[in-house]
Formats: C-alpha cells, structure tokens, sequence
C-alpha cells in the first residue's frame, strides 16, 4: 500500500460514519459532498505551509469514526474548578442535557445544533454551519463531513449576563465533532469558559469548530483551558467576525492531550474593532502542542495585540505560526505580537514564526520573538540571594508564565491554571509556598 | 536679515480662525509682533496654543477658515514648511521628535545650509561648524558625547528642550516661537534654557514664548503677555499681567471677557 | 489648506542611471538549452572533463525540477528557450591578457559606470574584476595581490590555472541539486570571480567584481567562488549594473563561500540591476543563491547587501555554522520601488556549540512594490550555546506597495538563545515635519531619515562603497513619498 492511499485510509471509512447524522437528506447531501472534497484535498502534512510544524501522522493510526454514544460517570468533570454561572457540556461533541444547566440568564439563547439542523434555519446561520472549503480550512472539512451536533448560542443584542457561560467538551474516546455558532449581539457584552477534556487516558480525536460574530460594539471574553488526556488528539478551529467597534479576547491555556492544536482566525471587519490575543502551551512528556493564529485588518482603526508564551520541556514541542495582514485602507491598524518560548529539555524544540503581511501604509505594526533557556542573569540573582538551582529555575518558569495567567479575569480559573501549570513543572513542590 | 530695524514689523495675525477635523480651535487671533519685542502667549490647557505655533510653523493638517498671517510682509501662509524655516522661522518643538541613526550634527548642519544657500551665502566649512556648535553647545551645557548621537534619540525631556534652544542659537532665527520650552524642566535646566534665549535676544529679531506658567517669565522677561483662551486672544497687557494671572488664574480672565 | 506639503508623487521620475548600451562586437549564443548548448560553452572556455560531465549532471537534474514559485512574487513565465546562454565580446572572448589588451569601448563603459578599470583611479585600494555579460574583461591589480599569495581571478582562468582547488569546493556548499536557478547555474554558468587566500593570509586589498549585462536576450549566469583557509581575512565586493531594455533579463548566479578555521570573509553587495521603468516594464529577474560555509572554529562569514535594483529579487545569502565559535552575519537593506518585487532575507543554519549569528534587515517599500523579508534561524540539537539576533524593519512610503515579513524560527537546543524583533511602520510624519520646520527640502528630509533608517547596515560596507550606496538610495527613492 503506498503513503498515499495509507493516508486516505481513515478519511476513506467515514463515509460509513455519515449515515444516520441528523438533520436528514439535506445535511447528508452536505456532509458527503466535504468528506468528498476532503478526501480530494487529502489531510495536511508538513509540505504545506499552513502546516510546516504539525504533523498529523498520529491521525493515520486512530479511529476517526464519531464515539458512539455511551453513559457518563458523574464523576466525569470533578476535575474541573467550581463553576459560577450556567454550563452546558458536551460530550464526544453532542449536547449533554442531563449535566446541563436548564436555566440561563436573561438574553440569553441556546438550542442544540441537533434540534435545530432538523428544522429550516435562517439562510444567514445556515450558511456559518456549512463549510469552507479551501486548502486552509481542510479541519473545518473534516467537522462538516461529521456534524452532526454542537449548538447554537446567541447573547441578545445589549444583554450582559453577569455570570460567565461555561462550556465544556468531554471525549470519551474516537471521534467528536462539535460544532459552535456563537453570535454576540450589538452592545452584548459576556465571557465564555471553555473546556476541553477527555475521560482517563482515551484514545480520543476531537476536531472541535467553533463560528463567532460580534456585533457593533460587543465584547466577548472566551476563555479556552485544555485538558485532554495523554492520548488525546484535539486539532480546534475558530472562527471570529467582528463588526464595529466590537471587542474580542481569547485567552487560550493549553496543558493536555498528545497533540492539540488552535487554529484561531479573527476578522477585524468593522471600524475600530480590536481583538486581544493571548496564549500558554506546556507541552512537557511527548506533547506537541501548536497554536496558530490570522488576523485580518479589513477595515481603519482596527488593533489587534497577541501575546503568546510556549514552554517545551522532556520531548514536547511546540509552535507559534502567526500572521497578520493589514489589507489596503485599513489604515491606522496597529498590530503587536509577542511571541517568547522557554526551553527546559534537552530534547524539546519550538518552533516560532510570527508573521506581517502589510498592505496599507499608515500602519504601526510590530513583533518580536524569542526562544531560549531561562535567563542566567536573573537565576544568578535568585541564587546569590540563597536559593537552590531548582527553586530559581521553577520560579522563574512559573514567572515566565505569568504575563499570560495575569489575563485570566475569571476569578475561579486562576488559582485552578496556576496549580495545573504548577503541576506540570518539574520541582513545582519546591515553590508552592513562594506562589500562595 | 540685517536690515530689519528695531520695531519694524515681523508677524501680524489679523483675525485668524482655524479648524483642526471640522473643530474650531482658533476662532479669530490678531496679534502683531515688533522686532526687538518677546511676546509671551499664555493661556489654559486646550486654549490653542500648540495649534498656534504648529500653524506658524507650517504644519499640514489645519484648516484655514479665515484671516491672514504675514511674516515679514510677505504672506506666510502660501509659504511651504521649509521656506519658512529659511526666511528665519524656527519653531521650539513642545515635544521634539526622535530621528534614529541621523546625527545631530548633520542635521544641525544641513540646516544651516538650507539658511544660507537661501541667503546665497556660501555653505559653512565643517571645521568652523564644528566649532560654532562648540560654542554654543557649552552655553547650553550640552555634553560632548551629543554630537556623536542621533537626533534626539534617546534624550531625557531636559536634553531634549536643550537640543532645542542650541540649534534655535546656530540658526538665529528672525523670529522664534517656543512651544512650551519650559515643560518638564527643572529649575536648573530651566535657567540654562532663559539663559540661551536671553542671548539671542536682538533689536532685529523677536520671541514668542508660548507657555502654561508664568515661572519661565521670571527668567525671560517679556515685553508683552497675552492670554489666549477659547480661541482668541482674551487679554494683553505687560509683564503685570503674567503675575496677575498667576496669582487669580485663567477663569479670572474668561469671566471678564464673558462680562464685557 | 495652508501647509499642506508639496505632492511628492509629482517628483516621481527618476531615471535609471547606468541604462546605456555599449554597442560593441558580440559573440554570441544563439538562444536555446540543450546539451550541445552546454558542450559548446565549455568548448569555447576550454574546460576539463570534469566540469563537462558536471554540468551535463547539473542540466540533467534541472530538466526534472520545477520552478519554485513564492506567495508574493509574480512574474509571467521564463521561456529558457528564449535566452542566449553565452554573450561575449568578441575581442576578448579568449580573456584579455592585460588592461592594455582591453577594448577602449568597455574601458569607457567601465568609467562610465564609475568603475575605472586604471590602477591608479578612483578605487586605487581596490582589485576589480569586471564581468561583461558572460566573461571577465578584466582583472587589475593582479600583480600585487599574486606577491601575497591570494589568487582573483575570472572562474575560467581558475578552471584552467587551479583545477583541483575548482574541482574540491565547487558545488560543496550549493550543490546543483539545491533549488532550480542554482541547477540552472551550474549547467550554464560563464565566468565569474574566483578568490583563495592561503592560509594566514590578510588580502592587502579589498576584491570587487563588476558585473554587467550588456547584450539583449541573454542572461547571466554568473558563479562566484571564495575560499578563505584556514586564518585568513577577505573583503569582498560586486556591483552589478545592466541597460534599460523593455524585455525582462534573467539573472541567475550562484555565490559559494567556505571559511576554514579562523578565516574571515566579508561579503558586501550593491545591487543596482536594471529595475524596469515606473510602469513596470522592463528590468532584471534576480534570482540568486548564495551560501557560505563557516567550515572551521572561530570563522565568520558576513553578508552586507544593499539592493536597489532589479524588477525581482529573490535571494536569501545564507550561513552554514558549522564551526565551534563560528559566526554569520546579514546586514540588508532592500528597497523596491515603482512595480519592484523583493523577496529577500537570510538563512542562519546553526550546527556547532558556541556558534553566533546576526541579522539586521531595513526594508523600503514605495510605489507599488513588494517587499518581503523571509528568513530562517535553524538551531540544530547539536549547537550549544547558540544565539542568534534578528532585528528586521519595514519602512512604508505609499499606501500601494506591500512590506512583509516572514520569519521562521526553529530552536532544537534548550541553551540557545533566539531574539526576533521586527517593526512595520510608515515615514515619520512628524520627523519629516520637523526636518522641514529646520529648513530642510522635502527630499532632503526623507533621503536624512532613510539613511538613518539604514544606517546600521551602511556602517557594515567598506568605506569605498558606503557613500556610493547612500547616493543609490537617494536616487531609488527620488519622489517616492506620496
């Protein structure tokens, strides 16, 4: 069997996972004509740009089928932080009601993607289920061929719910595929918390699609932790529009799976509108964890900052791939990234590749990049004031990640990331009293 | 330059208005300035000052709405940046900018040379330049190491204002208009910076100090002060009236302009 | 408005300096690529077998290569049928054996070009070798730099002269097998320069190649190749100037640098190809390798460009650290103006401990060109302690070109140090306001600030060429602010 075929192999069998999907004829029609473009296309491999530091070999060898439905312990999200405000889970990306909230506040809309593929959606939402179908968005592809469930959630227009909408994603093990549109209205104002977990240590393939529009003068707080397991493969798209003046952070922390990687696009179409990225990866043991982001000026006065810190240690490795295009007349546009990576181990590696594309001239656009070991002049520091090599070197790891766990403004998940990212260096118990 | 006679006239604003993105800032300025004359313009934050200055100076950006400006007879207005710059206009920038990696004596040096190719002197030989800078960099109290550095580029606030009075003193400007000199100098600096001004002062040529506070006035002594406010020239009077202001503020004026 | 400051577009209408043609007897080739193509141009330069039969290989692999094409480069498709592979005038076509020999016509182009040929001329410190089309013209100061031992000469004088030293390092650092152009190269190449300094050797002098496209449909397929051995110090320098011609002309050399232990190469380029006219048209395709390779502890290499010209640039001189302590450096400062694509930058492949790299890059858009900073910092698990540097600018001056920047950062090493940092920015408003408030011309004002802008990479040329360089600026980016 050649590589080629090897590679179609696991695509090749979903056309068997498509039957019985909701929303009937219609959807099926949709979903076999992705899986079909898909197979075409073939999934990516490092000769493409988009995926020069990803690897999706793993893929080959794993079942990609959707995870058949199975019962939950309850025991299941006792590893996540007190939740206050409304929840709503997923589980192997289909709607969970029974470890739902039944409540939500005011303003406040959701309808499972289920219920509502049965019926016939507005032809604006509609067209944000179906997918896109360049090279670049061959993951989003692979959601379509399998959508089947996720929601709909929409905060109305000038509504701010004082609570965050907590959103959590548990795979048991094969395939999930949920799919998310999230639709913030004119003046709304919310935060959103996502999960993503897995149940023990499942061989798990989430592919998680998420479709976000802010309306003029929004502004949308989305929180992202993962957690996944240690052969857990998460590979996450999201999609953002923003109107006028419309606001959107996203703040991503990631900790788990085997290989887990972000593709977030934010789409600055409106005047004024602004976006502030941020994002940690450990990526210790064998972990490959990948963060890739676009950004598009598309109209005047638009910013956009990004902050990103890696930490690699053992055999993890890690990326940053990110770009920003200011296209023409979107003047004024101003554009920082910050990329910075620590390296711990002999055997990790980051890979760092901030990028600007600029098309208009009355622009400040700037970034910087660095990857190293930890700074010898402040551990020097740290020793001559009397502490042993590896208390300084935990401390300082903990610092460095810092800059981004500052971000968290939900006052629950803090101290929830800094004991995760505590745990996961290697002399965490030699600073924990330094931390509290 | 030097047939300029003491009193003849140099810059009359005959009422100015002037809008910056659709916002009347000045709203109908006349002032006239004499050579041998320092002239202080006062006036609260937001008054118009810097629009002022900026405007004299040639700055894109300000709409004309009506009145005229003439700088030595001549219509200043229809006049680009630079050509004011070489009939003898220098502007104190409030906030100089920074030019990295060009030196600040190439700078100095190209302007001189703009002046006098205008005047249709001969260029100025790069060792007496050097020397004249010498000079006046001592009077200002500007370190050696300034020569070697970029314009501007990495100077305290104080360096800064400095550069700027030692370049005011190599291009003996006809007329000078300081934009807030004073700010953010202590009082040493402060002194250094009078001190450069008081020597330029000539029958020929004159000085308009704008500033916030009267304590730069106590170094400099003008013959004029006026208060600039809400866009117009509220008050004029003597050297009394910076002090007056000092102690009753600027509301004291607006009042009695509002009553009258 | 009452200040508005004067429309600079309405400046725009620089001419291209050096677009003359010299009308002089050529011997050319006539256009085609097929092996007799290749048999011939050895022929006439009277080649071993080895390099026959190398670029025979060379022409073989080519033929099953494809044309890399990048994100933001275009241009309409190459017919390499279409182009004379060998050009020489006639006179010379064996090689001058002294100036004297040399047709007064390319003395004068020479001169004209501000590259006198006559020792005791301007660049009376300097060793030129000047490439016409497809051969060397000339060679001066040979004399002097034979008494210390280095050799310069054209590459066909050191096929027949220094065959071992030829056949040892060509191709050792770009093999024919590296990428398109460079296959191209080796089956096609005509001359070029060929430096050795033995070992301990300072050249007392600084080398410079003068290269020249002179003929119409021809390309130029230049081959450079310097070898410093173990503890020996070169600077290096090549110009490059071509005629104004309505066709696209294709250039595609191939620049190879070995450092042995200790030894130290400077090489410094000003590239002025011919660039097309404002609409365009016309103008050099620039497509070159160049690598060097620090072979030994302690070596450096140092690439300074300054690059003005051509219609498209696409190269990326890189350095192979394979050396403990050794060191690569790469000062750019790239301009495109008009319809100019530039797609340059810099590879730093780190492999030995200790080993250092820096690079400084000043991009200038204007008009409606492309400008694309690409560059590669490759730290191997096997360099320790390795750091690089990288800081890399982008000045915009219209609001129709593009300036891009695509760094790739690959760390294996947990005790390298990797530092990037990278500004995009239009000219100063208020610094060219302030210039103007002093006195200065519009012009003077953007020619001061661009060249502070850069400064940190003219500081890298050798003197000579520092101020000619500035002057290259001042003239690309006449009427370029809009």
């Amino acid at each position: 069997m050649n590589a080629v075929a090897q590679s179609l192999t696991p695509l090749a069998r979903l056309a068997g996972a498509q039957t019985g999907l909701p929303g009937g004829h219609r959807w099926d029609e949709r979903r076999r004509g992705a899986l079909e473009r898909l197979i075409a296309l073939g999934l990516p491999t490092p000769r493409d740009e988009a995926w020069k530091y990803t690897n999706l070999r793993l893929l080959e060898r794993r079942e990609l089928a959707p995870a058949p439905p199975r019962p939950l312990p309850a025991s299941a999200l006792d590893a996540l932080p007190p939740r206050h405000g409304p929840t709503l889970v997923f589980v192997d990306g289909r709607f969970h009601p029974a470890l739902s909230s039944t409540a939500l506040p005011a303003g406040v809309d959701f309808t499972p993607l289920a219920t509502a593929l049965a019926t016939e959606l507005p032809p604006a939402l509609e067209a944000r289920v179906g997918a896109g179908d360049s090279v670049d968005e061959r993951i989003r592809l692979l959601n379509a061929a399998l959508l089947g469930d996720g929601g709909l959630l929409t905060v109305a227009a000038g509504r701010a719910p004082e609570q965050p909408l907590h959103l959590v994603h548990v795979a048991t093990g094969g395939g999930a595929y949920p799919r998310l549109v999230i639709s913030i209205e004119a003046g709304a104002a919310a935060r959103l918390v996502e999960y993503h977990l897995t149940l023990g240590d499942s061989d798990s393939v989430a592919v998680p699609v998420t479709d976000l529009s802010l309306g003029a003068g929004a502004r949308l707080e989305h929180y992202s932790v993962g957690l996944g397991g240690a052969r857990a493969i998460q590979l996450e798209d999201v999609t953002v529009r923003l109107e006028r003046e419309a606001d959107y952070h996203h703040l991503h922390i990631g900790l788990g799976a085997q290989l887990a990687r972000l593709d977030l696009r934010v789409r600055l179409e409106g005047h004024g509108a602004s976006t502030h990225l941020a994002g940690l990866f450990i990526a210790d043991r064998a972990r490959q964890l990948d963060i890739r982001t676009r950004v598009d000026h598309l109209a005047a006065h638009t910013s956009s900052d990004q902050v990103y810190r890696g930490v690699a240690n053992d055999r993890g490795r890690g990326s940053y791939d990110g770009m920003v295009i200011v296209h023409p007349g979107a003047i004024k546009a101003d554009s920082r990234q910050s990329s910075r990576n620590l390296l711990l181990g002999p055997q990790a590696s980051i890979d760092s590749r901030p990028q600007l594309e600029i098309k208009a001239d009355d622009v400040k656009c700037s970034h910087g990049a660095t990857t190293g070991a930890l700074d010898e002049q402040m551990l020097f520091y740290l020793l001559s004031r009397g502490l042993d090599r590896d208390t300084a070197r935990a401390l300082l790891t903990f610092a460095f990640a810092g800059d981004v766990i500052a971000k968290l403004k939900v006052p629950e998940l803090r101290p929830f990331v800094e004991d995760r990212v505590l745990g996961s260096l290697p002399t965490a118990q030699l600073i924990r009293e330094f931390i509290r | 330059m030097s047939s300029i006679a003491k009193g003849d006239l140099i810059l009359e604003i005959a009422d100015l208005a002037v809008e910056v993105q659709g916002r009347l800032i000045l709203d109908g300025v006349s002032l006239a300035v004499r050579a041998g004359e320092v002239h202080a313009i006062m006036g609260p934050n937001g008054a118009g000052k810097s629009t002022l200055s900026q405007l004299l100076a040639g700055r894109s950006g300000y709409e004309v709405k009506r009145g005229t400006v003439r700088f030595l007879g001549e219509d200043l207005l229809a006049l680009p940046a630079e050509e004011r710059a070489r009939r003898g206009l220098f502007l104190g920038f409030q906030y100089p900018v920074e030019i990295p990696g060009v030196n600040n004596v190439y700078l100095l040096k190209a302007a001189l040379n703009a002046q006098r190719r205008q005047h249709h002197l001969p260029e100025v030989d790069a060792f007496d330049f050097l020397g004249l800078v010498r000079d006046k960099m001592r009077l200002m109290q500007i370190d050696e190491s300034f020569l070697g550095r970029g314009v501007n580029e990495g100077f305290s606030g104080g360096e800064k204002k400095r550069n700027e009075i030692l370049q005011m003193m190599v291009l003996e400007p006809t007329l000078a208009i300081l934009d807030e000199t004073d700010s953010g100098l202590d009082i040493d600096a402060l002194k250094v910076v009078a001190n450069g001004v008081n020597s330029l002062r000539r029958d020929d040529r004159a000085v308009v100090l704008v500033t916030h506070y009267q304590r730069l006035l106590d170094h400099i002594v003008p013959d004029r002060v006026h208060v600039l406010a809400g866009g117009r020239i509220l008050k004029s009077g003597d050297r009394n009236l910076a002090l007056e202001l000092e102690r009753r503020g600027y509301d004291w004026v607006r009042h009695e302009a509002s009553a009258a | 408005m009452a200040s508005k400051p004067q429309d600079l577009d309405s400046l725009v209408g620089q001419t291209y300096r050096h677009g003359f043609v010299t009308d002089i007897d050529s011997d050319t080739v006539p256009p085609g690529l097929d092996e007799d193509v290749i048999r011939l141009i050895s022929r006439k330069k009277g080649e071993p077998a080895f390099l026959v039969d190398w670029r025979l290989k060379s022409f073989r692999h080519w033929q099953t290569m494809r044309e890399p094409h990048w994100a933001h480069v275009r241009y309409p498709p190459i017919d390499y049928q279409a182009i004379s592979y060998y050009s020489a005038p006639r006179a010379s076509s064996e090689g001058p054996k002294s100036l004297a020999d040399v047709d007064p016509k390319l003395l004068a182009t020479y001169d004209k070009l501000g590259v006198p040929l006559h020792e005791r001329a301007r660049l009376a410190g300097v060793a030129v070798d000047a490439v016409f089309d497809s051969v060397s013209v000339a060679t001066t100061f040979k004399a002097r730099l034979a008494e210390a031992g280095v050799i310069f000469c054209p590459f066909s004088d050191a096929v027949r002269e220094h065959p071992a030293l030829v056949e040892q390092y060509l191709g050792s650092v770009v093999p024919p097998t590296d990428n398109f152009f460079a296959a191209l190269n080796s089956a096609v190449f005509t001359d070029g320069s060929f430096v050795y300094l033995p070992k301990g050797v300072r050249c007392p002098m600084e080398l410079s190649t003068y290269f020249r496209i002179n003929a119409a449909k021809t390309g130029q397929f230049e081959r450079t190749l310097i070898i410093a051995d173990e503890g020996s110090h070169v600077s290096y320098l090549e110009g490059c100037t071509a005629p104004m011609r309505d066709e696209n002309q294709l250039h595609a050399a191939v620049v190879e640098l070995v450092a042995l232990a200790d030894a130290n190469i400077k090489y410094s380029t000003v590239q002025n190809w011919y660039p097309g006219d404002e609409h365009g048209v016309g103008g050099i395709y620039n497509f070159v390798t160049k690598r060097g390779e620090c072979r030994g502890a302690n070596s450096r290499i140092s690439w300074t460009q300054v690059e003005t010209g051509s219609a498209i640039t696409w190269k990326y001189p890189s350095c192979v650290l394979i050396g403990e302590n050794s060191v690569g450096e790469f000062y750019s400062v790239a301009v495109a103006n008009h319809y100019q694509q530039a797609d340059t930058g810099t590879k730093m492949i780190h492999v030995g401990r200790n080993t250092r790299s820096t690079i400084v890059s000043k991009g200038i858009s204007a008009g409606q060109a492309q400008n694309s900073y690409r560059g590669l910092v490759k730290i191997l698990a096997s360099a320790d302690g390795a750091r690089n540097y990288t800081q890399c600018d982008s000045l915009l001056m219209s609001d129709r070109c593009g300036a891009h920047t695509f760094p790739y950062i690959e760390v294996k090493n947990p005790t390298a140090t990797v530092e990037h940092e990278a500004t995009t920015s239009k000219i100063g408003e208020d610094q060219l306001f302030y210039c103007l408030q002093r006195g200065l011309s519009q012009e003077d004002a953007v020619n001061m600030i661009v060249s502070g802008f850069c400064k940190s990479v003219f500081k890298e040329l050798p003197m000579e060429f520092a101020v000619e360089a500035q002057n290259l600026l001042a003239v690309s980016l006449e009427g370029a602010v809009g």
